[in-house]
């Protein structure tokens, strides 16, 4: 996996398209992409792995959507979204399952959670986000929702050296409680690294704060895909305008 | 004002050694009584310990790429003896250092009691200098090396010496590719570098006299040694960090 920052080159003979994931096929497709990008990469413990597909009792309730590349028909990105009334009705949010979400209730307005992001290995650049992100805008915009959240992972397989890094830069620059604190149901172990080390963002958490999103709180430990997730909360009105235009005609 | 950050960053530096050789005491007892190797102990107390001493450095660290996950055999060019709090702090490391350093002050002494290989040059030890590099690396520890055996400036790369990465070879090894950057509001920082005649004192001086400046740690695609010869695997090495420090690739070395 890449973690060079993320840049918006093209390959000129690569066309990609933003859909929405409706019926049991495209979901399988869904399903099938994430578990072969969990399995694959982090090697996690997946629900489903018997059909190689990723599947969990959430899925049913989310919208899907996903990026296709038009060239070889192939689903190369997907990500679900669980809105506040479908939420409501499963009685939580996919987040609260690593997150106690103080101030929650508080929150005004429609919510969005994003969740389960993933990019096949060889579409990990800022175009294929920028394609899905522009299907989110719309769904965001259709809802007339006030909030995006969700959780964005970095890798722990190092030990954690990296995700206490980058929480290093998080912390000074993205950490915003006023709205909504995320208090992890598993801190991460301890680590002794230096404060004044701090490490580039994974492309997916850089891309999320670039847009102006916060960070809630200290991330959760996940050891099943051996990764650190960060909570995060972007709010519409707050999008930064220089990069909204990769979320097209959010604001 | 300025001199009162001095001092007190003289000051926490003092006590991290202080600490340091404790640690070391403690450990060369240890090991006196218990006749075993602790060299795991050692490695995971000399990272905590340089956790410590890069925190009392003067800099601010950005790393960029990704820690492996397994043992392997990290190469980084080299600029500063600042290089190797900054590295080992990151993962339980040992290091190949050049003899000299075992006579310096304390840093000697504790360099020693880290694990450090010592190497003389010229004195026609190298066979002797593979076979521990071998042996660690077979132990599955990680081991820092800086192939061009001595520091520069920061402008240039010297010629990697292949001899230093047989090991990784013969041990089928990975090679962690490393370039480190010293940067001072943007440019080459002229301050962090220790060459040629500098003596640690005052270079240490001046550098805690002087502004937080930014260290670049840049961790390079793994370089699998399998089938490689150490020459074609250190021309990887050398061509990918020369290309990280200065966008091009430097004049390769001719078969060593």
């Amino acid at each position: 996996m890449t973690h060079s920052a993320i840049t918006a080159k093209k390959t000129p003979e690569r066309r990609l398209r933003a859909e929405r994931l409706l019926g049991a096929q495209p979901l399988r497709e869904a399903q099938a992409l994430r578990f072969r990008v969990f399995s694959a990469e982090y090697d996690a413990k997946l629900k489903g792995a018997e059909l190689g597909l990723d599947m969990d009792d959430f899925d049913p309730h989310c919208r899907h959507i996903g990026v296709r590349d038009l060239s070889s028909g192939e689903l190369v990105a997907t990500t679900r979204l669980l809105d506040h009334q479908a939420a409501a009705g499963l009685g939580r949010f996919y987040s609260e399952e690593e997150f106690s979400l103080h101030g929650l209730a508080h929150l005004e307005g429609p919510l969005l959670e994003i969740g389960r992001t993933c990019v096949a290995e060889g579409y990990r650049n800022g175009a294929t986000i920028a394609v899905l992100w522009s299907e989110l805008a719309e769904v965001l915009n259709e809802g007339g929702y006030r909030y995006l959240m969700g959780c964005a992972s970095i890798p722990m397989r190092d030990g954690g050296v990296q995700a206490q890094a980058v929480m290093q830069r998080l912390r000074e620059r993205h950490l915003c409680t006023e709205r909504l604190r995320a208090e992890p149901k598993t801190p991460l172990p301890s680590l002794d690294l230096p404060g004044n080390v701090t490490a580039e963002l994974p492309p997916l958490l850089k891309a999320y704060m670039r847009l102006g999103a916060k960070i809630c709180g200290e991330p959760c430990w996940d050891p099943d895909f051996q990764v650190a997730d960060v909570f995060i909360l972007l709010k519409r009105d707050e999008l930064c305008p220089r990069y909204a235009r990769h979320f097209k005609a959010a604001v | 004002m300025k001199k009162l950050r001095l001092y007190t960053r003289i000051f926490r530096l003092l006590a991290v050694l202080a600490l340091g050789a404790l640690l070391a005491g403690w450990v060369g007892m240890q090991e006196r009584l218990d006749r075993r190797d602790l060299m795991p102990q050692r490695q995971r107390l000399t990272r905590w310990f340089l956790a410590r001493l890069a925190a009392a450095l003067p800099f601010h660290v950005s790393l960029h790429g990704r820690l492996p996950e397994r043992p392997m055999l990290w190469v980084s060019n080299h600029v500063s003896w600042t290089d190797i709090p900054l590295l080992g702090c990151l993962v339980p490391l040992s290091f190949l250092s050049k003899a000299e350093v075992r006579s310096w002050p304390l840093a000697g002494w504790l360099a020693h009691r880290a694990g450090t290989l010592f190497i003389r040059r010229g004195a026609g030890d190298s066979g002797l200098v593979k076979n521990q590099l071998l042996r660690h690396l077979q132990q599955r520890r990680s081991l820092l090396i800086f192939p061009e055996g001595t520091t520069t400036d920061g402008r240039s790369l010297r010629n990697f010496h292949s001899r230093l990465l047989a090991s990784a070879v013969e041990a089928a090894a990975p090679v962690q590719p490393v370039a480190i950057r010293y940067l001072r509001d943007g440019e080459i920082d002229p301050i962090a570098p220790f060459i040629g005649e500098d003596d640690l004192v005052s270079h240490l001086l001046r550098l805690l006299g002087s502004e937080r400046s930014t260290v670049e740690i840049h961790l390079l695609p793994v370089l699998e040694s399998d089938g490689l010869s150490r020459t074609e695997l250190t021309r990887r090495a050398q061509a990918a960090i020369s290309a990280r420090l200065f966008g091009t690739v430097e004049r390769l070395p001719e078969a060593a």
